[in-house]
């Protein structure tokens, strides 16, 4: 029998034929993308292309089994790619190993496939490929897991809801003041060694940005005052770096850290009325009693690395672990400055040095604070927001994502469904499935119209650009590009500037509003005047009919609404009881994500718990969704294999 | 961190040092290496499991190539035990593999105690007679071995391993799997919420804790972080006051409780109010020894503990013995010792931390000694219980769980469900299938025709062959599920696993 003959019996020779001709495109080469991209090639995918720009790290063969040891720091793309032709060399693989965001994957790009498949683990990737497959208007796969969780949904545009109809939670952010003066958990000492102290030791002078910090508006006088302190603070450490090399540098930086500032801190008395006072450390009193610190260093040689690694460390042995990683941290820096003078080593859970450093930090900084401290093996799991994964989660949700692309292939969309993995229901299921829900009415990044447009953006000007919309009815518009005012009827600075001059290139979305609310997105190819002929622009897609169509929307928004304010009043009383269990203040790590991570849904079924969550901590959440058990309600079930027939009660 | 630490983070994550250890010590047989039964030892394999062995007399055809990812084209013409067992063996070196190139019921006849050495045997594409013999074999090893099945895995004697034994079948875009084990017990079945506060029936230590907060603080920000277990004390116990003695119980006194306590509150945002509020319903629920434990209790293994029981009985006696002994314990169980996290400066939140600590940690003392004297009651080694067993135990003792699961001999002999008919060649089951249906439905007073005959054809047209695709999504189901039975963490399903890929429903049954 020939290879294949299984797979037409099953799938039949139609859809055989359209899966080998299909193209498509597989964003991420990791957990999931191993177990698919195997899947594929094993499924009658002829035309495969796989994009990722990591490479490969020892705790990822755990489950990402296309790749060995002997593969560590290379590309998963490529690796993948040699390691699953070796299975069926007659496949047309094309790797690549880069970031997916990059420019020249353009609209037009996404537009050359006929699928695209997320094996991501991060929201601003998945963001972006979601919005770049409703712009090219290709059907787009979408997945992800976390422990024994998972789940995977079909976003294809008008038809389905897409990546952002669910509002994302975003990244938890913490007060500056909370970081640098008043810690009072675990995270807020790890997010202190982490983003603030490791950034300053190692990181650029410019770009010692506290992206998880946020400035509390306004701000009564203490905070303000603080904050200016804290800035000196932050200057004298800097100081103290150009001493680095010498013998007590170490010293050094640990009294600054843990003794004047503490010292200065613990004066503001107006701050300590409530809270406990922090309690300085001075280095030589901690290393001062060697007997002691030979004994611990005897106990640790003996005990197993991994014991060390999950349990708490003494302080001398949390202070000798911060003068080594200092050192190395600090020597390598030094080489690679030799280099390149701007280079800074970024934190890197995986990465041993960095992940010492912090952990050790993070642990004296909670002792200043009579704060729990957290073993290595924690302080890893929090400062690198890690994610339980393995690989049976990874290869059930890969393989219902190529039952869906089979389905999508077949244009049976409508028998696509989106589907959760759960644990821990009091039902006995381990896979829920619901109907593909339709877009969110009020949704910024689908519930718009998408058109391209050729243009000289060398010669064009933003006046150019209004002119050109005034021509197809669209008055008054305000002009945006990622956030940044281009153009507003009050904001007319930019009007006579080239659109290169503002950056507004090949591939950039500008969000366009008329005065009736109605919202286009643009996307700009950059195309010589000498292309366009006698026009200055040429418009792909029908602008007119979008505008139209967008209007249509703008009414069923309205009834929508009106509908749902009909309802609001039944809808209140469910949402009382779920989040009873979830919040949680301490031990909370929540920003950013990581490793085959999944859109997190809290589903609403009935009054019972939300899904289990073994993940330790929120990494992502998209909010709620309409989560239902769908009942099986077939009671026959044919076991081909067999035959025999099963009838269950 | 040694390499094996960072090799295993991601999953050390979800079951621990304790689940990876029993992973490193388990050996699993494979019945054969189909695309699907490869799939599920991929899955094992990747995490390390200790061992496997794959039993397959068949060789490599175009076939297997075109459905099993681990069977490629230099392997045409090979053994399939041998090729599977190399290729799969690449993927993790730490992990032991071994093939036999015989057919599974010849080895059995060379050795009949060949099972006995595994802690699971899965079959694949076997008859159902193959499949009933294996599955009465593994049972045998699990009711004899049943006294050490439970926590030690690593510690049970050589040759006294329990075998579970899954059966996954595969055809077209269908796929099934069943499970079956005598006796299958879970200490951390990783709850979703294992807080036990106790705000019903508060420690002496809990009461005094509350009452050291000040609700007439002038100081709003120490009044914000009164944390909400002192807050919800305060008015549980006003309340009792008021009631004789009576925790709130109908729907209406938890609303009223809930209004009393917002009218303690000073402003609407008031975080730690609202804390309790949330908390209110949960916390009204009378603090009991659940009936699923209380059925442990009652249960023979339990009351009739020997030298042989398997530590789990030996320490759910211990825990019945602590409730039972009501001066000591209240009539509870061993109190968990962890709270969920809130609104609260850190001293208060961690002395709080403490007291439930500590009162955990006395709890598991009490336990302790009644393990010790039970241990030398049955004749057994003082000590041969940790104390980290022990602690583990006390902690989830209100989720502890034991799933018996129905053997093939029951699912055929006393069936739940029914089963018909047998076939060869597809287009001649078509027929027959469709009767059988038709008459089993008439038997049931079912219209005839609500299975149509499209329905039987689309069945019997799969024939057995094996879709990639499927193969790798049962992979993926049944060695999850194979991983919480092996390292007795998270509750596994029973018993019987199906899946339908053409509409992406799946279900699970107790055949």
């Amino acid at each position: 029998m020939a290879r294949e003959s299984h797979l037409e019996a099953t799938i039949g020779q139609t859809l055989v034929s359209t899966v080998a001709g299909a193209r498509v495109l597989m964003v991420g080469a990791g957990g999931i993308g191993c177990e698919l991209l195997k899947n594929l090639v094993m499924s009658g995918f002829k035309n495969i292309e796989v994009i990722d720009l990591d490479t490969i790290d020892l705790s990822n063969l755990n489950r990402q089994f296309l790749f060995q040891k002997q593969h560590i720091k290379k590309s998963k793309a490529h690796i993948a790619k040699a390691s699953a032709l070796a299975f069926n060399p007659n496949v047309n693989i094309v790797s690549r190993h880069q970031n997916i965001k990059e420019q020249e994957f353009s609209v037009d790009w996404f537009r050359g496939f006929d699928l695209v498949m997320n094996a991501l683990d991060n929201l601003d990737a998945r963001r972006h490929v979601n919005k770049m497959c409703l712009a090219a208007n290709v059907p787009l796969v979408e997945s992800g897991t976390a422990g024994y969780l998972g789940q995977v949904t079909v976003i294809q545009k008008d038809k389905t809801e897409c990546f952002d109809c669910q509002p994302k939670e975003t990244p938890k952010t913490f007060p500056v003041c909370t970081i640098r003066s008043t810690p009072s958990t675990p995270i807020h000492c790890i997010v202190w060694a982490k983003s603030y102290l490791f950034g300053l030791l190692f990181g650029n002078a410019e770009d010692d940005d506290d992206e998880v910090l946020s400035k509390e508006e306004g701000g009564d006088e203490e905070t303000v005052n603080e904050l200016v302190a804290l800035a000196a603070e932050s200057q004298a450490l800097k100081e103290i770096l150009a001493s680095s090399g010498s013998e007590d540098f170490a010293q050094r930086v640990f009294d600054k850290v843990f003794h004047t500032d503490i010292e200065r801190l613990k004066k503001m008395e107006d701050m300590w009325k409530t809270r406990k006072a922090p309690t300085p450390l001075r280095y030589s009193e901690i290393m001062g009693q060697k007997g002691s610190s030979s004994d611990a260093m005897e106990t640790s040689a003996v005990e197993a690395a991994t014991l060390k690694d999950q349990r708490v460390w003494t302080l001398q042995e949390t202070v000798q672990v911060f003068s080594e990683s200092l050192e190395k941290l600090n020597t390598r820096l030094k080489e690679m400055r030799d280099s390149d003078p701007e280079a800074s080593i970024q934190f890197d859970k995986d990465d041993a040095e960095t992940l010492d450093f912090v952990t050790a930090t993070a642990n004296l900084r909670a002792h200043v604070y009579g704060i729990e401290e957290k073993s290595r093996f924690q302080v890893k799991a929090m400062a690198g927001n890690i994610i339980p994964a393995i690989a049976t989660t990874n290869a059930i949700i890969a393989g219902m994502m190529v039952m869906l692309a089979f389905k999508i292939l077949n244009k049976r969309l409508e028998d696509c469904k989106t589907s959760y993995l759960v644990y821990g229901r009091h039902r006995p299921q381990l896979i829920v499935s619901e109907p593909l829900a339709k877009p969110n009415p009020r949704c910024y990044i689908c519930r718009n119209s998408y058109i391209g447009l050729k243009i000289d953006t060398e010669k064009s000007t933003v006046q150019d650009l209004i002119n050109l919309f005034e021509e197809h009815s669209l008055r008054d518009v305000e002009i945006q590009e990622n956030g940044r005012v281009i153009y507003d009827p009050d904001f007319e600075d930019n009007v006579a500037k080239t659109l290169a001059s503002l950056q507004l290139t090949d591939g950039k979305f500008v969000d366009v509003v008329d005065e009736d609310d109605r919202k286009v997105i643009v996307c700009i190819k950059n195309v010589d005047s000498t292309a366009l002929g006698n026009s200055s622009y040429e418009i792909e897609g029908d602008i007119d009919q979008a505008m139209e169509q967008q209007g249509i929307m703008k009414q069923e928004l309205k009834d929508a609404e009106a509908a749902a304010a009909a309802h609001e009043h039944q809808e209140d009383t469910d949402v009382v009881m779920m989040d009873d269990n979830k919040k949680r203040k301490h031990d909370e790590i929540t920003e950013g994500v990581e490793i085959d991570a999944p859109l997190k849904k809290t589903t609403l079924e009935g009054s019972a718990h939300p899904p289990a969550e073994e993940a330790p901590h929120d990494e992502v959440g998209d909010g709620t969704s309409r989560a239902q058990a769908v009942d099986v309600d077939e009671v026959i079930v044919v076991d081909g294999e067999t035959f025999d027939v099963v009838i269950l009660d | 961190m040694d390499a094996k630490t960072q090799k295993y983070d991601r999953q050390l994550r979800l079951w621990g040092n304790s689940g990876q250890e029993a992973l490193e010590s388990a050996h699993i047989l494979l019945v054969n290496a189909t695309a699907v039964g490869c799939e599920i030892l991929k899955n094992l394999v990747l995490p390390g499991i200790g061992q496997f062995t794959v039993v397959d007399q068949g060789t490599v055809t175009q076939n297997d190539i075109g459905s099993n990812f681990f069977l490629d084209s230099e392997s045409l013409g090979k053994s399939r035990a041998e090729r599977a067992c190399e290729l799969l063996g690449e993927l993790n070196e730490d992990v032991k593999g071994h093939s036999v190139a015989k057919d599974i019921l010849a080895v059995l006849t060379e050795t009949p105690r060949y099972l006995a050495q595994f802690s699971m045997v899965i079959a694949t594409d076997v008859t159902r007679q193959t499949a009933e013999k294996l599955a009465a074999l593994c049972w045998l090893n699990g009711q004899e071995s049943g006294t050490t099945s439970g926590l030690k895995s690593t510690d049970s004697p050589a040759g006294k391993k329990e075998t579970t034994f899954v059966w996954v079948k595969t055809a077209g875009l269908l796929g099934s799997a069943r499970i079956a084990v005598p006796e299958h017990t879970i200490v951390e079945a990783h709850p979703e919420n294992v807080a036990d506060l106790r705000i019903d029936t508060p420690f002496p230590e809990l009461v005094d804790y509350a009452k050291a907060f000040n609700f007439d603080t002038e100081d709003t920000l120490e009044f914000g972080h009164i944390p909400y277990v002192a807050i919800l004390l305060k008015y549980m116990d006003e309340w009792k006051q008021q009631h004789h003695g009576k925790i709130p119980s109908t729907y209406a006194e938890k609303n009223q409780l809930k209004a009393n306590i917002r009218s303690g509150m000073r402003s609407g945002d008031d975080e730690n109010f609202d804390e309790a509020i949330n908390s209110v319903l949960r916390s009204c629920q009378p603090t009991v020894v659940p009936s699923s434990i209380k059925e442990l209790f009652a249960d023979a293994k339990c009351v009739n503990l020997t030298s042989e029981s398997a530590n789990f009985w030996i320490l759910t006696r211990a825990v019945k013995d602590f409730v039972d002994n009501t001066e000591k314990s209240g009539g509870l169980l061993p109190l968990s010792g962890t709270i969920p996290d809130m609104k609260a400066q850190t001293d208060s939140y961690v002395t709080l931390q403490s007291i439930y600590k500590t009162k955990a940690k006395h709890d598991v003392q009490e336990v302790s000694k009644i393990v010790e004297h039970l241990l030398e009651s049955l004749g057994l080694a003082s000590g041969s219980i940790s104390l980290q067993e022990i602690e583990s135990f006390c902690k989830y003792s209100a989720f502890l769980k034991v799933i018996r699961f129905r053997s093939l001999e029951q699912e055929y002999n006393q069936p739940k469900a029914q089963q018909i008919g047998e076939g060869e060649n597809w287009e001649d089951d078509v027929d027959p299938l469709h009767v059988h249906v038709a008459t089993l439905l008439q038997s049931w007073a079912v219209e005839g025709d609500a299975v149509s005959k499209e329905l039987t054809h689309e069945v019997c047209r799969y024939g057995k062959g094996a879709v990639h695709n499927i193969a790798s999504f049962m992979g993926g189901v049944v060695s999850q599920e194979i991983i919480k039975l092996i390292t007795h963490q998270y509750i596994p399903l029973d018993n019987t696993f199906i899946f339908d890929g053409a509409r992406s429903v799946s279900a699970v049954y107790a055949v």
